[in-house]
């Protein structure tokens, strides 16, 4: 009977692009969660229009054995808070401007021209929330930093 | 000493806030501007079943006009069992935190007057909160980073309200 050898291998460089890494694991479980409801609470006041998806993303995980937690968010978080100069349009492998492109009833294209002409307005959830958390949490705030 | 009733918190304690704010806030450039509609809620919660109050965001295009005085944001932190007393039909009280959120263009120092104001008309009311089972009211405000939409750059403070709302479990 003929024996096969099979080797299972992971490829996660496609996942890593679908979250990022927001806060590394320095914070306990509460404080985490705590993080996690200041950052939604900021994307929830200052998106204009929000969908509901980049506020659901974002979790507290704990990566491996370590007893830490960190927060994680979809990978366009950074860009809707520090916002997106004038200047080149994003590339067509970011997918997610399509779907905003046709709930607004444009084309892809056409919303990535307007991004190259006029950039994106930047609206600093992460600043915020950070000094949301000073306010609620003043003894741990440091964690945040390391 | 009933308290009030788990269901019907959320909209109470907002319509309370926003009561007091549109009774005794004046904006100082216009005095004649309708309060309704610059000190508003986000949220708007509708008790339409018990327990299951439905919950919808109010859009900001709706509202027109700077400064607004916004309350968003009500959540339960913890629970205190003080009150748990044979003589009193409310067994607890909890902790709440509201945020109240000051947008304004132009100056920032504009935004930090307007935001000292809303805290003293709180201060002034707190007998009218009380009725409304609100007790041992604090704040702390916060300067918030600004952040421009497609017209105008804006500030941001916001009030962020810690109280303890006598809750009524009698019925549940």
């Amino acid at each position: 009977m003929p024996q096969f050898n099979i080797t299972v291998t992971k490829n996660l460089s496609n996942l890593n692009k679908l979250t990022k890494n927001i806060q590394s694991d320095t914070l306990s479980k509460s404080a985490a969660n705590a993080f996690v409801t200041r950052i939604k609470q900021a994307i929830n006041q200052r998106a204009s229009f929000p969908s509901g998806e980049l506020s659901k993303s974002i979790k507290s995980l704990r990566h491996g054995d370590s007893s830490s937690y960190g927060v994680t968010g979809l990978y366009y978080y950074w860009y809707a808070n520090y916002g997106r100069r004038p200047g080149n349009p994003p590339g067509k492998k970011v997918k997610k401007i399509d779907a905003w492109a046709s709930r607004a009833g444009m084309k892809g294209k056409s919303l990535r021209q307007h991004i190259a002409v006029y950039g994106t307005h930047k609206l600093l959830f992460h600043e915020v929330a950070k000094k949301l958390f000073k306010v609620d949490k003043p003894r741990i705030y440091k964690q945040l930093f390391k | 000493m009933t308290g009030i009733s788990i269901e019907e918190v959320e909209s109470k304690v907002i319509n309370t806030f926003l009561d007091i704010l549109r009774n005794g806030l004046v904006d100082i450039k216009t005095p004649s501007r309708n309060t309704k509609y610059w000190i508003r809620s986000q949220v708007k919660v509708s008790e339409s079943t018990p327990g299951l109050n439905k919950r919808t965001r109010v859009k900001s295009s709706s509202t027109p006009g700077f400064p607004q005085v916004v309350v968003c944001d009500f959540f339960e932190t913890r629970e205190l069992r003080t009150m748990k007393s044979d003589n009193y039909q409310c067994k607890f009280k909890t902790y709440y935190v509201l945020t109240i959120r000051i947008l304004d263009k132009g100056s920032s120092a504009q935004t930090g007057k307007l935001a000292g104001s809303v805290q003293k008309v709180l201060f002034n009311n707190i007998n009218t909160l009380q009725d409304n089972y609100i007790y041992d009211l604090s704040f702390s405000n916060v300067p918030l980073p600004g952040y421009s939409t497609d017209n105008m750059d804006l500030n941001e403070r916001q009030i962020i309200c810690k109280f303890k709302v006598a809750i009524n479990y009698a019925s549940i």
